[in-house]
């Protein structure tokens, strides 16, 4: 009779551990399931890798949308292409939750500054590592916008040791004026009567008539050099350059007007992006 | 009949009883505490998690603004306006919160009460732009990262 009442105890006991085991387990599974609810509260997102695609490809559409729009520029079929583009972004970007709206400014003549309005970078390298420029034009200089003598907006080529030609363009007197002088020397000083404000640089010509040479292939030819314009807001026009790399790669770039772009990018009210970006037409390619 | 002070069975049973509620007593209440501490120590081990999750999500929404920045520049354009709205929870583990953004340290800061064993320090990175100091109180639901342009700062509120 005794032993059977110690083995009631040790039920007891091991109900005791049973019971303490489940509080245990409890408190554990407790803290886990508290870990994980509140660790799952939190959502990280990357939207820059969105909005850089949209920057891109809105750029490219532009272009695409200029050289589309046939020679002389037709301005309806560019902004048929446009609202086309803008269409499809809407709806293709309604997938991943983004609201696309895109707004496109009147075509600008542009200035000769980096992003081609009239406050952006004044000096910028236009291109680097080049071997020969096969063609180097600047037209429709706007006589009103170009700077004076102290003012002068100036097409600098450097190789490693400074610079090997230079060519100043400037308002005298009402006159398109164009100093160009190389490393150590003047190589000449034009006008331009005539109002068109054409200059091939590596046709030796102004207006469409030929000038002194401006030596520009005799100072550049066989270094590697880049093409650099100082001063770009105190001139407005046109320009086109081509010519290949150091690489062996052809570059073209071609500045005729420049287009503000306004992009918005809206995610489920809680990303707000709204940018405006300069696209110069055509631009080209490097 | 034994006399009462011979007589052991009685109080073997009396003190065997407060002995055996005694030692109970005893580890239950040292189990109890124990649980406690363990609970205390896991909601600051939960909320420094959390904090990191947090920190770490703007931290890189501070570089995604940046790098927009950078974007839009290199592209010769101008920002207009960015916002980001935070989501951050009004509680923490149960517990209130308060978020330092520090320009001087590159740091985002968080810590709960006070308490050193919550607080977090999450370094961010940023270029182009910089982000404006600031310490911020949980309660409200709408912190928004906005980038002003004619600072070129981020400012959180």
């Amino acid at each position: 009779m005794k032993r059977l009442d110690e083995h009631g105890q040790m039920i007891l006991i091991a109900g005791f551990i049973i019971g303490i085991g489940i509080v245990v387990l409890t408190v554990m599974l407790n803290n886990i399931i508290y870990a994980s609810n509140t660790a799952s509260e939190s959502s990280i997102e990357t939207n820059v890798f969105d909005y850089s695609n949209v920057v891109d490809t809105t750029i490219e559409a532009y272009e695409k949308a200029y050289a589309n729009s046939g020679q002389p520029y037709n301005d309806t079929a560019f902004n048929a292409y446009m609202a086309d583009y803008s269409e499809r972004m809407v709806k293709s970007y309604s997938l991943s939750g983004f609201i696309f709206t895109l707004d496109t400014g009147p075509m600008q003549d542009a200035y000769f500054t980096e992003n081609g309005l009239a406050d952006g970078n004044d000096d910028w390298i236009v291109i680097e590592r080049v071997n020969n420029t096969d063609s180097f034009l600047l037209d429709k200089l706007n006589k009103s916008i170009l700077g004076n003598k102290s003012n002068k907006f100036v097409i600098e080529v450097n190789n490693q040791s400074g610079t090997i030609w230079s060519a100043s363009v400037f308002n005298s007197n009402g006159t398109i004026a164009l100093n160009v002088s190389n490393q150590s020397t003047i190589i000449g000083n034009y006008t331009s009567s005539n109002s068109t404000g054409f200059i091939n640089i590596t046709g030796n010509q102004i207006d469409g008539l030929p000038v002194t040479p401006f030596c520009f292939p005799d100072n550049v030819t066989g270094q590697k050099y880049s093409i650099t314009f100082i001063n770009g807001s105190q001139a407005m026009g046109t320009f086109c350059l081509k010519g290949n790399l150091t690489n062996g790669d052809p570059f073209y770039i071609e500045r005729v007007e420049v287009v503000n772009s306004t992009i918005k990018l809206n995610k489920n009210d809680h990303l707000e992006i709204n940018v405006t970006i300069p696209i110069i037409l055509p631009r080209g390619h490097v | 009949m034994l006399p009462f002070k011979d007589d052991e069975r009685a109080v073997s049973i009396s003190v065997g009883f407060i002995l055996t509620l005694s030692i109970t007593l005893i580890t239950m209440m040292v189990v109890i505490s124990s649980f406690y501490t363990m609970m205390d120590r896991a909601e600051q081990t939960i909320m420094r998690d959390e904090f990191e999750i947090h920190g770490n999500d703007i931290a890189l929404q501070l570089s995604n603004i940046d790098t927009a920045v950078q974007i839009t520049k290199s592209a010769g354009g101008e920002v207009g306006s960015f916002d980001f709205k935070l989501l951050l929870p009004t509680e923490i583990a149960g517990q209130q919160y308060s978020m330092e953004i520090s320009n001087q340290t590159k740091e985002i800061i968080f810590e709960s009460h006070g308490k050193d064993a919550t607080r977090v320090k999450v370094p961010y990175q940023v270029h182009e732009i910089e982000v404006t100091s600031v310490k911020l109180f949980s309660g409200s639901n709408d912190f928004v990262l906005h980038y002003d342009p004619a600072s070129n700062m981020i400012e959180v509120y």
